[in-house]
């Protein structure tokens, strides 16, 4: 039992981590620091391990903590396969995230309390090891909300800047709304039930009626998609992200949002089956035009980071999509695509996680470096940090799904399956798959178009402020923490063969079915064969790549000459080249914003149309209701007597 | 042959095609232009003199340009020569047709093209800056046609490799052409001119302002780094260009790699290059420049028409198996 020992090795780690972190920062910041990067970067290497044993045995262990016995309602904590996977996420995340926070925080937070700031980055992974590990609904909802608190203090952790705290009160009532409606499924599957251990409800799940199932359903979308970031519960995300301090950003970007994936197919696929095919339309168009309008949006941002916090929304709605049309063909009854979207869901969890979080952490570099987060005060900096700069345009190419890099093979597993299913498919289907192919295809171009304006933006051209001309390269620890998720990118491209039948096996246990349903093969080591259609072989394709590189190198020089380089200053109609005549990155987006202009005319409107009236609907009801508050002990101890009378009632009836 | 020597071979001839015919399809597209409008034009060779000329000359780059600058034309190169892999030109007998399909084409343009408008903005200068911007505003829309015109192919031919699928289009017959098939070839046409960066488009011909998006990013480009620029957009053309043509008529390709076969289609492949190289001069000489946004409605156009192939072909195809 390895895997557990490790799993408790990494939690024991994340909560001395939390406790020496508050202790020695007392005595020395830097001290600190260091202690609670390295207490987190081993907690996260366990939890790594632990997950990829427990992928690899497809084992499942049970504990049950006795000291905690109340009443029957022992906190369970399990892992499957599926928590394992999740575990992997967050101790891959983690790890490079930890290593990168030791440089940053020396870099940014040294005036402010560092102490705490890494007792509740501790507790936060712990929190989300927590959401993962719990299998009943009390502690899975306790640590959701540790989660989400926990994230809150992080969040508002810049106490001076007004931004943050109204960033972070707008995620406090999003969240907790999320969590009302999960609290309600939860407390209308206890009470089918009569228990609250996961294991009851997925005894039950046959038994509910397939009306309370669509509620139930409705619910889990409210509740995980205000998570997730799902339009139009997504208003939270671009606030709160950015917010937070960098290390922390990547963190709920990269693994937090992931919960949400967690929760929802733990929920779905295990409590509620089985399922009508309408379910997966539905979560599908929503997740596909959260992807659409996120990346419009993240197109015409200049502000760094809420760039990278909109084309999280996207990400998410890829993933959700995939796991939308997962759904649909579970409801078909086809066990093939349904475990080749789930495959797609599941994998683009994990590069996402690798390159949001390769992101945003370079995103911190530069902040901690020219003080700016805004795209239009930077400019150049890839003289003064080539490294960062080189880092953050493989994450850019990665997240732009450009081969062989790792964000194309998930996009390429969800395209072969949405052309290729519609074979077979009933009518209506053949009709909507074709649409969301071409929405997904209009998605991922505008992302390519978003990242070489965020990339150009900041590191390419001249520098246009003196906060821009003063940077320089950031330290060893934030380099290796970035360069750890770019390797990964290259990795996790490169080898479907190593990935692809861990995420099959997952899939198919989730599903319920064999594992050789999706007929994968894997030819010569790295060639993907999907059911004998669509091949890919990345090592081959980098191979031929590199060979092009050498070719285009040897040609000039074999069919011309060698020639001398020589620099001169850009011609600019005779005028001496200035920072002014640059093209800006809001200039950049302009056409896009002209093409997509009926996208971004939404963008203010979910304040304005739902979320305000919502709020003044809210207030006038609370107004009406204050009738009843009339500031005197005897009229309450009267509300309290009907309510017991009532209640008496209600029983003896 | 053994089978090792076979596909590198078939490789080699492969990416040979492509480069060394891209210069002169290039030139006899300006040729026959310039014949069209009544003027002489230049020799039919020009292409390569140019691309030697670029070769023997000094490279003078931006103060600000740094290792990307002169990183990215290798890049673009080697995503072109990767991408010719994956299109049938003379044979359907390919060498690597487990490399990618029709996706792995796209995003290997889209590779290219990051690399080039990324590049295009260090300079700093504001032409560049300005191509780059509307090349990425272009791309957004010619990208999903692309795609989705490209998914019709696939689900038609029932491969996603375009070798296999020009072999399945082949033994079609005439039936080949369904509405959803030339629905998809005109969406594929149209997004085409505007990714080889032709009239109504772009114009590769000058780098006025007006007309500035694929010239306007290499302006600040010279000597060896242009010259790859160049022979890297023509390569790109020529592929663009015998992917609608293998479309269009998918036959007369060679089925095994016999070096008979492979003599008697390439002539076949010429003459069918020839015919499309005519429809674009002709659609270059009768239609104007288009105001840039203007642009947006034709590909948007194009976009719906992809998408409605789409559709038809799934329905016409639904109840077939063959893919489960």
């Amino acid at each position: 039992m390895n895997e557990w020992c490790f799993l408790q090795a990494s939690c024991l780690l994340l909560i001395t981590g939390a406790l020496l972190s508050l202790c020695i920062s007392a005595l020395s910041k830097k001290a600190g620091i260091l202690i609670s990067g390295i207490t987190g970067i081993f907690a996260s290497l366990f939890a790594t391990g632990s997950g990829l044993l427990t992928l690899i045995h497809q084992s499942t262990f049970t504990l049950s903590i006795p000291g905690l016995q109340i009443q029957g309602l022992a906190p369970i904590l399990t892992v499957d396969p599926l928590a394992a996977f999740f575990i992997l996420l967050i101790g891959l995340a983690g790890l490079p995230i930890s290593l990168y926070s030791i440089g940053y925080l020396k870099a940014e937070y040294l005036q402010q309390s560092v102490g705490m700031m890494g007792a509740l980055y501790h507790l936060f992974i712990l929190s989300m090891l927590g959401v993962v590990m719990a299998s009943d609904a009390l502690s899975f909802l306790i640590f959701w909300e540790c989660m989400a608190l926990l994230s809150f203090c992080l969040v508002i952790f810049d106490t001076q800047s007004l931004v943050s705290q109204r960033a972070g009160f707008t995620y406090l009532v999003m969240t907790h709304t999320g969590t009302a409606f999960l609290l309600v499924m939860y407390l209308i599957l206890a009470h089918h039930s009569g228990q609250v251990t996961f294991a009851s409800f997925m005894a039950q799940s046959s038994h509910l009626t397939p009306t309370l199932k669509s509620i139930l359903f409705g619910c889990a979308i409210v509740g995980f998609g205000a998570k997730a970031g799902l339009i139009p519960l997504h208003i939270w995300l671009p606030e709160a992200h950015p917010a937070a301090p960098s290390h922390v950003s990547a963190l709920m970007s990269g693994v937090m949002l992931k919960t949400a994936v967690y929760g929802l197919l733990r929920y779905v696929f295990c409590f509620l089956t089985p399922f009508p095919s309408w379910w997966g339309v539905a979560l599908a168009s929503i997740a596909l035009i959260t992807a659409l309008l996120g990346i419009t949006y993240a197109s015409v941002e200049s502000d760094l980071k809420r760039l990278l916090a909109y084309s999280s929304i996207e990400n998410m709605g890829v993933i959700f999509f995939a796991i939308g049309l997962a759904l649909i063909f579970v409801g078909h009854q086809n066990p093939f695509w349904s475990s080749v979207f789930l495959v797609a869901a599941l994998l683009h969890s994990l590069n996402h996680s690798v390159f949001k979080s390769l992101l945003f952490m370079a995103a911190g570099a530069v902040l901690s470096t020219a003080h700016t987060r805004s795209l239009e005060n930077l400019g150049g900096l890839i003289h003064k940090m080539p490294v960062t700069a080189a880092l953050f345009l493989i994450g850019a190419l990665a997240i732009s799904a450009l081969p062989p890099l790792n964000g194309f093979l998930s996009e390429w597993l969800i395209f072969q399956g949405l052309v290729l299913s519609t074979h077979g498919a009933s009518e209506s289907l053949r009709v909507f798959l074709p649409l969301c192919a071409a929405l997904l295809g209009l998605t991922g171009a505008i992302v390519a178009a978003t990242f070489v304006k965020a990339f150009s933006g900041v590191f390419l051209a001249m520098p246009r402020t003196h906060h821009a001309e003063h940077a320089k390269e950031v330290s060893h620890t934030m380099l290796g923490g970035m360069a750890i998720p770019a390797m990964l990118c290259l990795f996790l491209g490169l080898t479907p063969a190593v990935t692809i039948p861990f995420l099959n096996q997952l899939a198919a246990s989730l599903l319920g079915q064999n594992p050789n349903a999706a007929n994968w093969q894997i030819q010569n080591y790295d060639t993907l064969f999907l059911n004998g259609f669509a091949a890919y072989t990345p090592l081959l394709l980098l191979f031929i790549l590199i060979l092009g590189v050498g070719l285009a190198w040897l040609l000039p020089r074999w069919l011309g000459k060698k020639t001398s380089i020589r620099r001169e200053m850009t011609w600019s109609c005779g005028v001496t080249a200035a920072p002014e005549f640059e093209y800006t990155p809001a200039g950049f987006s302009q056409p896009l914003e002209v093409v997509f202009s009926k996208f971004h005319a939404t963008l203010n409107g979910y304040h304005e149309y739902i979320y305000l009236p919502l709020v003044n609907g809210l207030l006038a009801l609370s107004r009406r209701l204050s009738i009843i508050q009339v500031g005197k002990t005897q009229v309450y101890l009267a509300y309290m007597l009907l309510t017991l009378l009532l209640c008496l009632i209600w029983i003896k009836r | 042959m053994s089978e090792p020597i076979n596909i590198i071979l078939i490789t080699l001839l492969q990416i040979s095609l492509i480069l060394g015919l891209s210069p002169l399809i290039n030139s006899l597209l300006k040729k026959w232009k310039a014949n069209l409008q009544g003027r002489q034009g230049p020799p039919i060779l020009q292409g390569y003199y140019d691309l030697l000329k670029y070769f023997r000359k000094e490279t003078v780059i931006s103060e600000q340009a740094s290792w990307l600058f002169l990183l990215t034309p290798l890049i673009v190169f080697a995503s072109v020569c990767a991408a010719s892999l994956l299109i049938p030109t003379i044979t359907t007998n390919s060498a690597l047709s487990s490399l990618g399909g029709v996706i792995v084409f796209v995003y290997l343009l889209g590779l290219g093209r990051f690399m080039m408008v990324s590049a295009a903005m260090e300079p700093g200068s504001g032409f560049c800056g300005m191509a780059s911007s509307r090349e990425m505003m272009l791309a957004t829309l010619i990208e999903p046609v692309m795609l989705l015109a490209l998914f019709v192919v696939i689900l038609l031919a029932g491969s996603t490799d375009l070798y296999s699928a020009q072999k399945n289009l082949s033994e079609l017959g005439l039936q080949l052409y369904s509405p959803a098939y030339i629905l998809a070839l005109v969406a594929l046409f149209i997004a085409s001119i505007a990714e080889m960066g032709r009239v109504p488009f772009d114009n590769p011909e000058t780098h006025y302002e007006l007309t500035m998006i694929h010239e306007g990013m290499l302006l600040d480009y010279s000597g060896q780094p242009l010259g790859l620029m160049f022979w890297s957009a023509w390569s790109k053309q020529l592929i663009i260009l015998s992917l609608l043509a293998n479309l269009l008529f998918p036959w007369g390709l060679a089925m095994q790699h016999s070096p008979v076969a492979l003599l008697f289609a390439l002539p076949l492949y010429l003459i069918k290059l020839l015919i499309v190289c005519l429809a674009v001069v002709l659609v270059e000489t009768v239609v104007a420049k288009m105001r840039l946004f203007r642009v947006k409605d034709i590909l948007g156009a194009s976009f719906i028409i992809s998408i409605i192939a789409l559709i038809f072909a799934a329905q016409t195809l639904g109840g077939k198996g063959g893919i489960p």
